[in-house]
């Protein structure tokens, strides 16, 4: 607003209710950084796009302009942020819910996105909630995801889609963490180890610092292909981080009109100490992840391939006992686990241990070749006692035929 | 309401520090004074119309009939936005900028090719060492404005050093 109009009583009343510790604990947990003041309080100081931004936190709420700091530092956090004052101090009063805002940025009249970009943009929320959710709870990343667990359908089904909102096109994710934050005998891996069931593990806390971890490493892997002229070996390398053909994929939705950007409010009872909580996907970013998802979803390299799962139907061809196997599993990838269902051709000696897995609902490795998106060429069939929920198959192998 | 001879007056007292914010290269906020108690902020400018510190800010009074000695103006304030200004306690400094200006008007401004003259001159007070009055029983209280501190672009950037926060005492 330039300085040239100042505040209301209402805006001061508003301001006066926010404690300068609680925009201070948020603009921490958003990436400023603060020092001391000759003068007393605190300066606050942030960048964004290039642009650098100071707020003063006043000294104590005892002093007589303590109204008119508070609204002078809501002022400028409202340019920073680009939304209301209205806005900031709703997630500052909000104890228990974390909450993603995905902000469109369209062309086109104010509060308004084209029909179909707008149910894609949903689309593309409600994947990026799924995707994250199961990659908080997997046992070894995952570059592709195939069929989610029932129990993280059930997770995403309980979160909540806030209206959207005018000022560009606006829709929010509420997650209620307040289950989280209450303290646990045991943290997400102790709860994994001890076998305990997914509904345990999927906390809303975990998942919505899982998307946060997961967009920070697209964004940053995306910048570092445009960087190198494009290749997925960027997005490849953060697989660790979150980074999926999922993930790439509902951020390619996200981004189908124009450029969006994700805002991260913590629930102020505990907020996370993650730094930044914008991520800006602008067109040629947006372009860069829409490539990683079509190279990342290709599914399986040609070449040596090892694959972890179950057999889910089996076919015997002619007299000699060999037939085709459907596994459903994980395909070892250097970068990651890719979910697949694939054909595998299988001698009669590997045909025969499928068989047995199948009766037996057993989890079985196959190590073999890719030709032309197929297995074959399989050098050894292992049947692995445990399922692959338990532990994925790093012990306890079984038997060969 | 109707714009009359104080109003000119007055806007033009605002006038007067405007100019003298905008050769300085400070962004003067004009602030509701019954909502703020000031009738300005003067900030640095930021980025994207955001404002950096320091910062100060000012009640701004024009006067036409200036009484004094040789030392200081004794201007006349009202209790109330004396107490505005009075005292210790604020984060951001707060002072009184008194404008002399003439009573006549057609004389605020003088122009030529080569220069703007603004009548008269502008002055500046903190108060922060005055104890704020009861307006209850006081309604008025007078101001002593050092003659010396004239109201210039360097005084103005001075003005916006940081100096360490008083505390108001706590009864």
């Amino acid at each position: 607003m330039n300085g040239q109009s100042g505040p209301r009583s209402e805006d001061l009343r508003i301001a006066a209710n926010v404690g300068p510790e609680t925009l201070g604990r948020y603009l921490a947990t958003v990436g400023w950084r603060a020092s001391d003041l000759p003068s007393g309080g605190k300066l606050w100081i942030t960048e964004d796009g290039g642009d650098e931004f100071e707020v003063v936190l006043p000294a104590g709420r005892e002093l007589r302009d303590f109204p008119m700091r508070m609204f002078d530092a809501l002022n400028t956090l409202s340019v920073v942020e680009d939304r209301s004052i209205d806005s900031i101090v709703a997630d500052l009063s909000n104890q228990d819910t974390d909450t993603m805002t995905f902000r469109l940025l369209p062309d086109g009249p104010p509060g308004t996105v084209p029909l179909f970009d707008g149910v894609t943009a949903v689309e593309g929320v409600r994947e990026l909630v799924l995707a994250t959710a199961y990659a908080s709870v997997v046992p070894r990343p995952l570059i592709l995801q195939g069929r989610r667990p029932s129990e993280v359908l059930d997770f995403a089904r309980q979160v909540r889609l806030g209206a959207p909102q005018s000022g560009s096109w606006i829709v929010s994710v509420q997650m209620d963490v307040s289950s989280s934050l209450q303290p646990n005998l045991f943290d997400e891996d102790e709860l994994a180890s001890l076998g305990a069931p997914l509904s345990l593990r999927l906390s809303p806390r975990r998942v919505s610092l899982q998307m946060h971890q997961t967009l920070r490493a697209t964004l940053a892997a995306a910048g570092e292909s445009l960087r190198v002229n494009g290749g997925l070996e960027s997005f490849e390398r953060r697989v660790n981080e979150g980074v999926s053909a999922n993930v790439c994929g509902a951020l390619a939705q996200l981004g189908r009109g124009s450029a969006f950007e994700v805002r991260f409010a913590w629930a102020q009872r505990q907020p996370p100490n993650v730094g930044s909580g914008r991520f800006r996907f602008d067109a040629r970013i947006v372009g860069a992840v829409r490539q990683a998802y079509e190279g990342l979803r290709i599914g399986l390299p040609e070449g040596r391939i090892e694959l972890v799962g179950s057999i889910s139907k089996l076919s015997r061809e002619g007299q000699k006992g060999g037939g085709t196997a459907t596994l459903e599993g994980a395909a070892r990838l250097k970068q990651g686990d890719a979910e697949v269902r694939v054909d595998v051709r299988l001698a009669p000696q590997w045909y025969n241990a499928a068989v047995d897995a199948h009766r037996n609902e057993q989890v079985v490795r196959i190590v073999g070749s890719v030709y032309r998106g197929r297995v074959d060429s399989v050098q050894s069939v292992e049947v692995l006692h445990r399922s692959l929920d338990d532990n994925d198959g790093r012990t306890g192998t079984g038997r060969r035929p | 309401m109707a714009y009359g001879p104080y109003n000119h007056q007055g806007y033009f007292g605002e006038c007067f520090v405007r100019v003298l914010a905008g050769a300085a290269g400070l962004i003067a906020g004009q602030q509701d004074i019954d909502v703020t108690g000031v009738d300005f902020s003067f900030d640095l400018p930021g980025n994207r119309g955001t404002t950096r510190y320091p910062k100060i800010e000012a009640q701004v009074k024009s006067w036409t009939n200036p009484r004094g000695d040789a030392d200081a103006w004794h201007y006349p304030m009202r209790a109330r936005n004396f107490n505005d200004l009075a005292g210790s306690g604020f984060q951001v400094s707060r002072y009184l900028f008194l404008v002399l200006v003439p009573a006549d008007q057609t004389l605020f401004a003088e122009v030529d090719t080569e220069m703007l003259r603004l009548r008269h001159c502008g002055y500046w007070v903190s108060l922060a060492d005055r104890q704020p009055l009861d307006f209850e029983s006081q309604q008025t209280t007078t101001v002593y404005v050092p003659r010396r501190n004239v109201l210039t672009v360097s005084a103005l950037r001075e003005l916006l050093r940081p100096v360490p926060v008083q505390r108001a005492a706590t009864s």
